[in-house]
């Protein structure tokens, strides 16, 4: 196909999409509302997720050193942990400052201490992740070392949170996998209905001599530009409404954590300015070439 | 010009809409093309443009065997002929100019300079010259036929194949335009009509080929719509 001829497509498509309003509004409509509700699931789920990994980094694991244990060991086993990929930070707390804090949390019954002779509080190592998953693991391989007395991670909770949390996520990927198959489906379908009105026109062109390509490239753009304004209607709607409803969702959950990731609003808007853009052209090519063959 | 070799075709089903059907058109000839609903014109014309291949003998249009062509040769074959329907089948959402400019920019004719020239001159010839940027739906059935004939024509085609052209006209309006297919017929397009106008057959006294029950009954050289 020349360029010249691509251009010529590409005109004929536009004024098509001028002359045929109804059809277009229909189409541009359809594509809106689709995309519309298959981004605002992605957007809720995405900030549930942000949530989910907030919650699950607030579980630390705790490993009691032996007070015997050889310092240089213990300096091995922090090195080590802290180039642990799960690892997100190690923080040692030496038995003075153990101490200090417990005196810091008795407050007015610090004297209690005064009763007890020595320091009877272990050193320890405490280890944030940065997945939740990863703590009994983590556990069980720090009880093996020799240098260890101890280790403590609140089992039952990060039980129940691992099964909450990947419960969510299992879900939320689901409606939006679930949703996407039925955008495909729906917009599809859509262009399908628009050019069944339009086998006749495929019917013409194709005695006159039209070659398959010279039909079928129209349609793809056609589809295409009407994809890309529907995705572009979108955008906007998300764009302006994406500010208000986040503050309005963290005003309702303030106790959790809702860090929202500046760099997901660019790329959902481009993933689905290109998504929409690709449903529509290809779902004009999938259409025109029933048409074609018959 | 055309050329029929032993033609049949039977439809899946197991209809036989053509039964060994010969036959010759030579070049510039004017030839009508008679016989009730159903006898089997419109496969005739459909075997001609390759909308369907016979089951069974030969078809050939301007020396091509037309049941042999591949697929990808199709659209250049149809570009050889020209087409005129009973429904017109004009282009909806182009304008008059558009749908007649259609077969040349098929041909990849695409500037406006080149096509213009050619378009008008071949709207003046069928009486229209003044509808270039009107649609299809703002004409009159008369003049969407004629836009349909500047439309097959505007390529120079070596034959012109109409069926039922006038089928959908008033008698008025019908004589039009089969004066313009005359017209066209005289400065040397081959021209094959099939028709259920009596009327008209029996005044021009033209080649009339008569097929019934997919048979072809009658072929006379200066006939009328029913054997004499």
């Amino acid at each position: 196909m020349r360029p010249r001829m691509l251009l010529f497509a590409l005109q004929s498509a536009l004024a098509h999409c001028r002359r045929n309003k109804l059809m277009s509004t229909f189409s541009v409509t359809t594509t809106t509302v689709m995309l519309l509700m298959l981004g605002c699931f992605i957007v809720v789920i995405t900030s549930l997720n942000v949530t989910l990994r907030a919650l699950e980094s607030k579980i630390d694991v705790v490993a009691y050193v032996k007070d015997q244990a050889d310092p240089a060991q213990v300096q091995n086993l922090r090195d080590s942990l802290s180039q642990n990929a799960d690892v997100e930070s190690v923080r040692y707390v030496d038995k003075d400052t153990a101490l200090a804090r417990m005196r810091q949390t008795l407050g007015d019954k610090a004297q209690l201490l005064s009763q007890i002779k020595g320091n009877p509080l272990p050193a320890s190592l405490e280890i944030q992740l940065r997945f939740a998953s990863s703590a009994p693991a983590l556990a069980d391989q720090l009880r093996q070392e020799a240098a260890i007395e101890e280790v403590d991670y609140k089992q039952d909770v990060v039980g129940r949170l691992l099964a909450i949390t990947s419960f969510l996520r299992l879900t939320g990927l689901i409606i939006v996998a679930g949703l996407g198959a039925i955008t495909l489906f729906i917009i599809i379908n859509t262009t399908r209905i628009a050019l069944f009105s339009r086998r006749q026109e495929i019917e013409i062109m194709k005695l006159v001599g039209a070659t398959d390509w010279f039909v079928r490239w129209p349609f793809i753009f056609e589809g295409t530009f009407l994809g890309l304004l529907g995705a572009v209607a979108t955008v906007i709607l998300i764009a302006a409404g994406y500010q208000p409803m986040l503050t309005h969702l963290s005003g309702l959950l303030t106790f959790l954590p809702l860090a929202f990731d500046p760099q997901f609003l660019p790329k959902l808007l481009l993933s689905l300015l290109a998504g929409g853009a690709l449903i529509g052209g290809a779902g004009s090519y999938i259409s025109v070439r029933r048409f074609l063959d018959t | 010009m055309i050329v029929l070799q032993g033609v049949s075709k039977v439809y899946p089903g197991g209809i036989k809409a053509l039964d060994d059907v010969s036959i010759e058109i030579p070049e510039r000839e004017f030839a009508f093309l008679v016989g009730p609903s159903g006898a089997g014109k419109s496969t005739f014309i459909k075997l001609l443009i390759r909308d369907e291949i016979a089951s069974s003998g030969r078809v050939f249009v301007n020396n091509q065997d037309v049941g042999r062509l591949k697929h990808k040769h199709i659209p250049l074959f149809r570009r050889k002929i020209g087409v005129v329907f009973q429904d017109f089948k004009l282009l909806p959402y182009k304008t008059v100019r558009e749908n007649v400019a259609f077969p040349l920019q098929v041909h990849g004719i695409l500037d406006w300079k080149v096509l213009q020239p050619r378009v008008d001159s071949v709207l003046e010839l069928v009486g229209l010259p003044d509808c270039l940027d009107r649609f299809p739906d703002q004409l009159s059935g008369g003049e969407q036929q004629r836009v349909a004939i500047a439309r097959a024509l505007v390529h120079g085609p070596l034959i012109l194949i109409a069926d039922e052209p006038t089928g959908n006209l008033d008698p008025n309006t019908a004589w039009e335009v089969v004066q313009l297919l005359i017209k066209i017929n005289a400065y040397g397009t081959t021209m094959l009509m099939a028709t259920h106008n009596r009327e008209v057959v029996d005044m021009l006294r033209r080649r009339v080929i008569h097929i019934d029950h997919g048979r072809l009954v009658r072929d006379e050289k200066e006939g009328a719509y029913h054997a004499a």
